[in-house]
């Protein structure tokens, strides 16, 4: 067991999903990532719609089957979901999807929604039983900030953050270790938003769980995980601690992102817009994948696709301005250098 | 709720739109269509338990009195043989009510158990039902239940068997893409992802979604099954004399067509309770919508609902 | 006044189960030519009521009333027919889901010239060299061949843009945008931003920009009001507003935003509970229940808007000099 105890809650080795086409090139939409998540951490996932990071989440809990590659949750590899029930031990790995609107059964009552999802995991004799199910739904209800009469009502009668809310205490039904959350602020108002967040993180710290949250928002993101991993077009170009991520973005792309997000400030500077439009992902750009759009690509990034380095401190990064090894700088710094030598 | 778009013919298909559009939030019992179709429909039932009670003149008993224009003795005329059109009308619903509900429960369960196996096997088992289906729609219903019925010989029975026949695709085309898009919803995904096998997944979590429609579906093709059955008995095909039938007594009367009154009154017969079915197809789909439960009073309300964030 | 787009105490009642209600309460605003007002607000706050009362795209059996005028000419009491030409010219509208105004079966460049010919009565040889043009101000690439394609064709953001050019085919004096890039991510979001500035500056083009992005205000609006449960509950420069908020709900909505550079596991300053729904605020002052500020007076009367120089906010605890002054006047 100590192997077990020691091993990070959710590997992630060299995943790739693709997606067959019928008259058309297939789509590489998860081109080979890698991503460890430790225990009790959370790990954001950052990328442009359209980047693969909403197939990764569903790869990663067996909802899409990869090409290649190897998903370990708790030191046992795990392998797409079938027709089968997913095996007790798996469903520790839990998901939230993006639109609280679907994502609950609009004819079953919550209570009951979520007294399934127990029962199912006390069928795998876990999850302690203790109390009678219905206390157990209103521990859950009370967990995410929601009253006990919540669970007598549908799924229509509460706002989309109250929904939010109640697909994380259905999650939290199994017991999980991990939970992905794919988009789970998008469609949230601002103070909703904030709401879940700080939910989000609070739940980790009081449960010692690790979260993986999909996003195209960078600035919550950071504000929420731990580290920061950046994906552009079926690859991960950087993975950096949250902490050091706005002062000291490596990556050319990550930098963009950083200044395309507009601030409330009162100042009315325009955020800056990053050139170009994603490239179409069955016939992405030779060498770096970013270079069309890069302001500081040379010779050698149209040539040679880059693979991630280790600069620093516990950070990666995918481009050529880098050194293996080297103190992170900022891409622009790195650029100048390069053109005085 | 595409796939009951799919299968209704667009004037339905504009209707069942128009009311899906209006107010959720007005409760189903307000609807005045819906009071109206179940005030009719009531009628009928009790004039179909009741109907040797309140018939005044022995439905079968012939008279010299033929075709007599309706009077104080005949509110609704007589036939060619003389024989009371009002108390055969309302012995009539005896037979052909039943019939129309009988084809639906018929065609309904087994359309949707086709449907649901399609749905969730998939594969070759998919690809054979859903051929038969196209296969059994390709043609007019009523010309398909007439080379039925023709070569089983015309019999109540026959033609009951006949319009199932040719009424399941409805059904199974329905039920087969209400699974395969409720099967994809992300509530069933994550629980499949609690450890519910697919089976398990099926049953709590897609057939209940899958009811409703259907429900509502069978309810507006009841309207349907009576003008068929009606229709198969006016080609004297289904029900023989001198059994009363409401398509039947239409078949002879417009060779009476003089004597309008022979036509006329099953006519509106049939008209009324086609009408009623349909009403109320209509306001169930409001009933089954849940946005608009009932008793739940909600308008998305989350007024009561506070929250310790 | 000299205002282009002027509302002055517009309300909008719309039909519900209950019977009619006021969604939108008494809306003052003035928009000058050349000028971005943002309208910041959470869903169901009346934002975007109140643009579509303007352009007779309220639902079935919603009332508008009060005043508005364009160029000061009556909005309101105009006939349909005048109405149709002021929505198609001098008044454009884009919504937040490119899709919804953009026909699927029709190419780009016939929606582009179809508006364009019947309001300004444009040949098509003058119509499509404009419509070229106006793809090229967007930035649109390859125009020629854009014309010919279909909005499926595109992405997201460059839809977006498309919408964009149609809205601005018949040079309108104003744009409403009604969070034009909510849908969009940042990076193309940025894009959008910076081509609404440049029409304003090269076109001096008027844009209402709806939106709950308070970042997305910031960028480019130059006056902001702030609406909440059907009212505007804050009103000012937009540098006033964001800097100095005085209504607790938009200090509420500053404090809630991610602060660039705060790292890991601080704690977002959020607003208790859930909007108000504007078919049954509460009494009072409809943020009451969530505001930390709240005393007793605010659960009595709904609080006018209390002016401090150009600033006004509709709160008599944070405006409470201005509140005393007034009541002294």
């Amino acid at each position: 067991m100590s192997a077990v105890a020691t091993a990070p809650a959710l590997e992630v080795t060299d995943v790739e999903v693709v997606y067959e086409r019928r008259d058309r090139d297939p789509v590489r939409a998860v081109a080979g990532v890698s991503l460890t998540v430790g225990r009790g951490q959370i790990v954001g996932l950052v990328g442009e719609s359209g980047c693969g990071k909403s197939t990764l989440a569903k790869a990663i809990v067996g909802l899409e089957r990869p090409r290649s590659g190897r998903i370990v949750f708790e030191g046992r590899e795990l392998s797409p979901l079938t027709r089968r029930a997913r095996p007790i031990e798996e469903t520790r790995l839990q998901m939230v999807f993006q639109n609280p609107f679907s994502s609950l059964n609009p004819r079953r009552r919550i209570g009951a929604q979520l007294a399934e999802a127990l029962q199912m995991a006390w069928s795998g004799s876990r999850a302690g039983g203790t109390g009678s199910l219905r206390e157990r739904v209103t521990e859950l209800l009370s967990l995410v900030g929601l009253p006990a009469n919540a669970a007598d009502r549908f799924a229509h009668q509460f706002s989309g953050g109250q929904r939010q809310r109640i697909a994380i205490a259905r999650a939290l039904a199994a017991d999980p270790t991990v939970i992905v959350l794919d988009e789970p602020l998008s469609s949230l108002d601002a103070s909703a938003q904030a709401q879940i967040a700080n939910l989000l993180v609070r739940l980790s710290r009081e449960l010692d769980l690790a979260l993986v949250l999909i996003s195209h928002d960078l600035a919550i993101v950071q504000h929420i995980v731990d580290e920061v991993a950046v994906m552009y077009l079926g690859k991960l170009v950087e993975q950096v601690p949250s902490g050091e991520l706005w002062e000291l973005p490596a990556h050319p792309y990550t930098e963009a992102l950083i200044g395309a997000i507009p601030r409330a400030d009162g100042e009315r500077t325009l955020p800056v817009a990053l050139a170009g439009e994603v490239p179409d992902p069955s016939a992405p750009p030779s060498g770096c994948r970013f270079h069309p759009r890069c302001p500081y690509a040379f010779d050698r990034c149209r040539v040679d696709e880059p693979e991630q380095i280790a600069i620093g401190r516990g950070r990666e990064v995918a481009c050529w301005l880098h050194e293996p090894g080297a103190e992170p700088k900022r891409p622009g710094e790195l650029a100048a250098a390069r053109a005085d030598a | 709720m595409s796939a009951v778009d799919a299968a209704l013919p667009p004037s339905r298909l504009r209707r069942f739109k128009r009311s899906r559009s209006r107010s959720a939030a007005r409760s189903w019992w307000r609807q005045p269509t819906m009071l109206i179709g179940l005030t009719i429909a009531a009628i009928w039932i009790v004039v179909a338990i009741f109907a040797p009670l309140l018939a005044p003149h022995d439905p079968l008993a012939q008279d010299f009195a033929i075709t007599q224009a309706p009077s104080g003795a005949h509110p609704f005329g007589t036939d060619e043989l003389g024989r009371d059109i009002l108390s055969r009308v309302l012995v009539a619903a005896r037979n052909s009510l039943p019939l129309a509900v009988l084809l639906v429960l018929c065609a309904g369960t087994l359309g949707t158990t086709l449907g649901v196996v399609a749905g969730y096997v998939g594969g070759w088992v998919d690809g054979l039902i859903m051929r038969l289906a196209d296969l059994f729609s390709a043609f007019p219903a009523i010309v398909l239940a007439m080379v039925v019925t023709a070569s089983l010989g015309p019999s109540t029975r026959n033609a009951v068997l006949a319009l199932v026949t040719v009424t399941w695709p409805i059904y199974a085309r329905v039920v087969r893409s209400l699974v395969l898009s409720i099967g994809q919803a992300e509530y069933v995904q994550a629980f499949r992802l609690h450890g519910a096998s697919a089976r398990r997944a099926m049953w709590k979590e897609v057939l209940p979604n899958v009811m409703g429609p259907i429900i509502v579906l069978a309810t507006i093709y009841l309207a349907d099954a009576l003008l068929l059955l009606a229709g198969l008995s006016f080609l004297g095909l289904g029900t023989q004399p001198p059994t009363p039938e409401w398509g039947s007594m239409i078949s002879v009367g417009t060779q009476y067509f003089q004597n309008w009154w022979m036509a006329t009154f099953p006519g509106l017969a049939i008209f009324s309770a086609a009408l009623a079915f349909n009403f109320i197809g209509d306001g169930l789909r409001d009933v089954f919508d849940p946005q608009s439960q009932i008793g739940s009073g909600a308008r998305g309300g989350s007024e009561s609902v506070e929250e310790d964030a | 006044m000299s205002a282009l787009l002027e509302l002055q105490g517009l309300s909008i009642r719309l039909p519900t189960p209950a019977g009619s209600r006021a969604v939108v309460h008494e809306v003052d605003l003035a928009v000058e030519a050349g000028q971005i007002y943002g309208i910041a607000g959470e869903s169901g706050s009346g934002k975007t009521m109140t643009m579509l009362s303007l352009l007779g795209l309220l639902p079935r059996g919603g009332t508008v009333h009060g005043r508005a005028s364009f160029a000061g000419r009556d909005i309101l009491s105009a006939d349909k027919k005048a109405r149709q030409a002021l929505r198609g010219r001098d008044l454009s509208m884009v919504f937040q889901d490119p899709m919804t105004s953009l026909h699927p079966m029709l190419t780009v460049g016939k929606q582009l010239t179809e508006h364009a010919r019947k309001h300004l009565g444009l040949s098509k040889g003058e119509a499509a060299a404009r419509a070229a043009q106006m793809l090229e101000d967007v930035r649109i690439p390859d125009g020629e061949a854009a014309l010919r394609a279909y909005p499926h064709e595109f992405s997201g953001g460059m839809r977006q843009r498309i919408a964009i050019a149609i809205a601005l085919m018949c040079e309108p004096q104003i744009l409403i945008a009604d969070e034009p890039t909510t849908a969009l991510d940042v990076t193309v979001q940025a894009g959008i931003l910076a081509l609404l500035d440049r029409l304003r500056r090269e076109k001096g083009m008027a844009v209402v920009l709806i939106t709950h992005d308070l970042g997305v205000m910031s960028s480019i609006a130059e006056r902001i009001s702030v609406m909440y449960a059907g009212r505007v509950i804050e009103s000012g420069d937009a540098r006033d507003v964001l800097k100095q908020p005085s209504h607790p709900y938009t200090r509420g909505l500053l404090g809630s935003l991610p602060q660039p550079g705060l790292g890991a596991g601080t704690e977002l300053r959020s607003i208790p509970g859930v909007p108000a729904s504007p078919l049954d605020p509460p009494r009072g002052c409809a943020f009451h229940p969530r505001c930390a500020l709240a005393v007793d007076a605010c659960k009595e009367g709904v609080p006018p808007l209390l002016r401090r120089g150009d600033h006004a906010a509709a709160c008599i605890v944070t405006m409470r000099d201005v509140a005393s002054e007034e009541v002294v006047a």
